[in-house]
């Protein structure tokens, strides 16, 4: 497990959790821009919340790999917050 | 009591009898919620076609407000004020009725016309023109407020050759959603009228009662109000922002915990689903706003 081998910074989180928690926050915002910028077009919207949730469990599988502690559990817990904000975002947008 | 606080401590903080993970955080919680907030989102659906008056959109925009609205940052800037005119209100309506029936959301329709075909159709020959488009808006203040924080829509409405505007405000389904459509279009004839200008008006309120009434058709409103007992976005809204403070707060309060007591555990990372959240708030609140649209000639 890579994670053990790293120096541990703020609540358990590794230098490098904090890199990818830098480029989750990035991947985000980038998407909360696209969101605003294609505002005449709900359905555009939506794409872009599809987007930015499949990318966030992207994100997870990846983040989880690299670590080292990749679980199948993890997966379907990155998947389920991903569904709930899409549901929700289903019944404002569409 | 004992039971609550024991139900309490289940569910929203990490403890022995929830395997160290707050219930709600659970995978069958999670698809609990989702399929709670599905049903709740398709009952309201389906309670605001058949009782409208009950649960449905809320929309106060009338003409009037717009016009005086757009007057009053006009005179503000030091601008004359805009004399409502029929034919420019005819073009207008025409350009909204258009856009509902194509199912199109810009200035040009799907079969290239522009909106100063819609303005010249309706005999109304200019010199200078301009149209700012705005949906999904529930109040009049708002559009105008919308219109003036984006550079575009604020230059085409301070467009200091402009004498004459024209509104509809046209209430439909534009793929598939119900909106309420504000058209905003100005001109300058070529043959030139005089123009009021700040220093010979007093009061602004006299300007937007001086005016013109606007027209009214079976498809237009000079005012498209709807008070439904429940504001359907507001509730979708709301809901969104309970489950994901909730939420929020529960990943926020499992991290302290499981970081204070050095647990080690199998679970997907609190900060990464926090950071999701927020965003998802973030996606929220910009959907609640307006579109708006602006075109100059």
């Amino acid at each position: 497990m890579r994670k053990h081998h790293s120096k541990q910074t703020i609540f358990g989180l590794t230098e490098l959790d904090l890199w990818h928690h830098t480029v989750l926050i990035f991947i985000l915002t980038t998407a909360l821009f696209a969101f605003l910028f294609f505002s005449p077009s709900k359905i555009l919207q939506f794409t872009i919340g599809c987007i930015a949730a499949l990318l966030y469990v992207g994100w997870g599988v990846l983040h989880h790999y690299i670590d080292g502690d990749l679980h199948f559990k993890n997966v379907i817990e990155y998947i389920l917050f991903a569904v709930l904000g899409l549901v929700i975002l289903t019944g404002i947008l569409i | 009591m004992n039971a609550i606080t024991a139900t309490i401590t289940h569910l929203f903080t990490p403890h022995h009898t929830n395997n160290h993970r707050p219930r709600i955080l659970h995978p069958e919680m999670l698809v609990a919620i989702a399929a709670v907030v599905f049903v709740l989102h398709t009952t309201m659906q389906i309670t605001a076609q058949s009782y409208p008056l009950i649960l449905g959109y809320a929309t106060n925009i009338s003409v009037e407000d717009l016009l005086f609205y757009t007057n009053q940052e006009r005179l503000n800037h030091g601008l004359n004020s805009l004399q409502l005119n029929t034919a420019l209100s005819r073009a207008a309506e025409k350009k909204a009725v258009d856009m509902f029936e194509d199912n199109y959301w810009a200035h040009t329709a799907p079969d290239g016309a522009t909106p100063w075909d819609f303005i010249v159709t309706e005999g109304y020959s200019y010199s200078y023109a301009g149209e700012n488009l705005a949906r999904d808006f529930s109040d009049s203040k708002g559009v105008v407020v919308a219109w003036m924080n984006s550079s575009s829509h604020r230059d085409n409405l301070l467009r200091g050759e402009y004498q004459e505007i024209g509104f509809a405000v046209v209430n439909g389904s534009l793929d598939g959603n119900e909106t309420t459509l504000v058209v905003q279009m100005f001109g300058t004839p070529q043959i030139r009228r005089p123009i009021i200008t700040n220093a010979s008006i007093s009061d602004t309120n006299e300007v937007a009662m001086q005016v013109p009434t606007p027209i009214v058709s079976s498809n237009t409103l000079s005012r498209a109000v709807k008070k439904p007992v429940i504001d359907q976005a507001s509730m979708q809204r709301n809901v969104g922002y309970t489950i994901m403070g909730v939420l929020g707060t529960v990943l926020i309060v499992d991290s302290f915990l499981i970081w204070k007591r050095k647990t080690v555990r199998i679970a997907g990372h609190n900060l990464a689903h926090f950071i999701f959240i927020v965003s998802l708030i973030g996606f929220v609140i910009l959907s609640s706003r307006g579109s708006i649209l602006s075109s100059v000639q």
